[in-house]
């Protein structure tokens, strides 16, 4: 037996590594956000950048926003727009995944010790870890979002690809976002997208046809330090013991091909998972696995 | 002389990936990680999933599968996005290692 794969370094989680881009896609545009490195290719690539880091300091938890007053009040009226529709996707997705995913892990994450913006060093706690609310216990009404008692909210599990998305619709023509490993992209021609190995090895390749496509990694080697990683299963609310250590998930929408990663991940037989059109997972020896027919197999 | 003749990375197989799935596991060198490489890690797994247009229409068409995408445009909507409907017919190709210049990597971040 081979030597299971160890958490990445923070450099080496957050190397962007994007390839060679064909000429299709101009202008081009790469900058610092949500916590990684994002790369805009497309007509209208200057007005999607601009959205996407209006929406991050709309829905960030590191710095001061809407989210952090949320979350210190435990109420927030006027709500942006914004917030309430993001919160409304966070919510949707909990109620798909029954509770799988969910906003309001934001204790347990602080808990589990990420605190701060990656890769600040993390913090974790002692003693148990913090239950978790109930996400159906949030209330909107009109513009006044309300939380549970003990409720606070991260929008991390879902919120990068919807950020992504959003501004993805900025775009015109042939186009691709890659927010940090999350990619969407919109060609007339094949666009081959790399799934890279979790320890660096070479990579799947995946040939979409032409179309919009999202491809979503999640995984819990990267946000990951010594006994813990990002990954909180709220069965425990604690980091998520998992079958595999990377899930890549292919679906036309990129705000639902994150949330199949990550279900994948913690539920790896999970219903719904037929939704994604490709679904690739590594387990922790590098072994690659696909799910076809509501079932895992070796690749 | 190499006798895989299904090995991707042969010049000849990077222009016509759809050649056909390999007809057997295809020989690889030992990762130099030394993770456990399953030979069958290295099929062209071939995906009942459609078929894309213009240069996709060269990469993945068979003839007995050939059917026009239809190919979702900007602002795709909830419905069409959750649908698998339009793309029951498409195929993603999923190579076993880079074949083509990516245009992005999806990775964990």
């Amino acid at each position: 037996m081979t030597a299971p794969i160890a958490p990445a370094q923070p450099h080496e989680a957050t190397a962007t590594r994007v390839a060679a881009a064909t000429a299709r896609a101009v202008p081009r545009r790469r900058l610092h956000a949500l916590g990684t490195d994002v790369a805009i290719s497309g007509d209208g690539a200057d007005q999607a950048a601009a959205e996407l880091l209006r929406l991050e300091a709309l829905l960030t938890r590191f710095a001061p926003s809407p989210v952090t007053r949320l979350n210190d009040a435990g109420e927030l009226s006027p709500a942006p727009a914004e917030l309430i529709a993001a919160l409304r996707h966070a919510l949707a997705v909990a109620s798909k995944t029954d509770g799988v995913i969910t906003p309001l892990v934001l204790p347990a994450l602080r808990w589990a010790g990420y605190r701060r913006s990656w890769p600040a060093p993390p913090e974790p706690q002692p003693g148990d870890p913090p239950a978790i609310a109930d996400w159906r216990e949030v209330r909107i009404s009109g513009n006044r979002i309300r939380l549970p008692r003990g409720g606070a909210v991260d929008l991390g599990g879902t919120g990068k690809s919807w950020i992504a998305q959003r501004s993805f619709e900025r775009l015109r023509g042939e186009a691709l976002i890659d927010a940090g490993g999350d990619v969407v992209t919109r060609s007339g021609a094949t666009v081959a997208i790399d799934v890279a190995h979790p320890a660096g090895d070479e990579p799947l390749q995946l040939l979409l046809p032409a179309g919009c496509w999202g491809v979503a990694t999640s995984g819990v080697l990267a946000r990951a330090w010594r006994g813990g990683h990002h990954l909180i299963d709220p069965r425990t609310a604690r980091p998520a013991d998992t079958r595999f250590v990377q899930v890549s998930a292919v679906h036309p929408d990129l705000r639902h091909a994150e949330v199949l990663a990550k279900l994948a991940l913690l539920r790896p037989d999970a219903a719904g998972l037929e939704d994604a059109t490709v679904l690739l997972a590594f387990d922790a020896h590098g072994a690659v696995w696909r799910r076809r027919d509501g079932r895992w197999g070796r690749a | 002389m190499p006798t895989d003749t299904n090995d991707p990375r042969r010049p000849d197989r990077a222009r016509h990936p759809e050649a056909g799935p390999a007809s057997r596991p295809v020989n690889r060198p030992a990762s130099r990680k030394g993770f456990q490489k399953d030979r069958a890690t290295l099929l062209l797994l071939t995906l009942t999933l459609g078929l894309g247009l213009g240069t996709a229409a060269r990469f993945v068409q068979r003839s007995d599968q050939a059917r026009t995408a239809t190919v979702p445009t900007a602002g795709t909507t909830q419905a069409q996005s959750s649908a698998s409907g339009p793309y029951q017919n498409q195929r993603v190709v999923v190579l076993p290692q880079r074949s083509y210049a990516a245009r992005a990597t999806s990775r964990m971040s």
